[in-house]
């Protein structure tokens, strides 16, 4: 699974959304279903996916799958 | 450690409350985390619960007043690869003194015990009952953080701020499966109360309607009640464990 392919997939299960429906545009409570529980779901599938721990400023700051990416980056990872 | 017995986490273990409530616990069948300041009481305890329940334990030290105090504790639970069911949300400091009478030092390491190590430690412990779906948290209050008590203020108001968080984080936490509750202690005889004489003592044991004084673990079976599947329904309360004491 491609690093890409783990963000969807951590995404999709916890809003219980369609991976076609997580692009670089979806925003946090821009949808009924992703709102404060599921981003805490959110947070730990995208710290067992990754492998990392996230603090606190960052499960703040995720505000939208594009800013996730820059937060996930910061731990070495790429989506490029 | 290969057995799968759920795994709770209670500050303030080594002594009190904390020590009954480990003890119950393990006595359930439960392997325990156990933070505290004392290092050498810990072991102590964790030998004592290993031969009369094979309780399994982690031990770990550490000063609560320190910000960092949670954040360390939790690292060391992630190196050990140990994934808590429960927290228990023991630990805490009285210095009694009216208000006029209290230092700055006394509200900030109140204020630090009492109320942020348990914000700072219940944040930390969501992420592993999140991964659950599962997961319990039990706040101590106590019976001044609901009526107050003369000569407790900082203390009172630490206790009832926890109420407050009880049932703010039922209902948070409760779509995802985290129930959330308070225990809220009359007058035990404890370590925190052994600064009482034997006056204060009768006075207070003839103002419960049990005409008794509490003890630890009258708490800690509780505690081991809300933790159990027996309290699957039970979120958002704050429950007394004060023989009836009218304050």
């Amino acid at each position: 699974m491609t690093e890409q392919e783990k963000l969807v997939h951590a995404f999709a299960d916890a809003l219980m959304i369609e991976k076609e429906q997580v692009t670089d545009e979806l925003k946090y409570q821009s949808i009924p279903n992703w709102d404060s529980i599921s981003h805490m779901i959110l947070i730990t599938n995208l710290e067992d996916a990754y492998k990392i721990s996230l603090s606190t400023d960052d499960v703040i700051g995720m505000s939208s799958v594009a800013i996730a990416k820059d937060i996930i980056g910061k731990h070495g990872i790429s989506f490029s | 450690m290969g057995d799968t017995k759920p795994i709770a986490l209670i500050t303030g273990a080594s002594r009190g409350l904390g020590k009954a409530i480990a003890t119950e616990l393990a006595s359930k069948g439960y392997n325990l985390v156990m933070v505290a300041r004392n290092e050498a009481l810990l072991h102590e305890l964790a030998g004592e619960l290993s031969v009369l329940f094979e309780t399994n334990t982690w031990v770990f030290s550490t000063d609560l007043l320190q910000p960092d105090a949670a954040a360390g504790i939790f690292s060391f639970l992630q190196e050990n690869n140990v994934v808590i069911d429960i927290l228990v949300n023991n630990a805490g400091i009285m210095q009694n003194a009216t208000l006029m009478t209290t230092t700055d030092a006394m509200i900030d390491d109140q204020l630090a015990i009492n109320l942020r190590t348990v914000l700072t430690m219940s944040r930390s412990a969501v992420k592993h009952f999140v991964r659950k779906r599962k997961g319990c948290i039990i706040n101590m209050s106590s019976i001044v953080g609901v009526n107050g008590g003369i000569g407790q203020a900082v203390y009172s108001a630490t206790k009832s701020a926890l109420v407050g968080l009880t049932h703010t984080l039922s209902k948070e936490l409760g779509p995802l499966g985290i129930r959330v509750n308070a225990i809220a202690p009359g007058y035990m005889m404890t370590d925190m109360t052994a600064q009482y004489d034997e006056v204060h003592n009768e006075k207070m044991r003839m103002a419960t309607s049990l005409r008794k004084l509490g003890s630890a673990e009258d708490v800690g079976k509780l505690a081991a009640f809300l933790c159990s599947d027996d309290a699957a329904f039970i979120t958002g309360q704050v429950i007394g464990v004060d023989g009836g004491l009218l304050i």
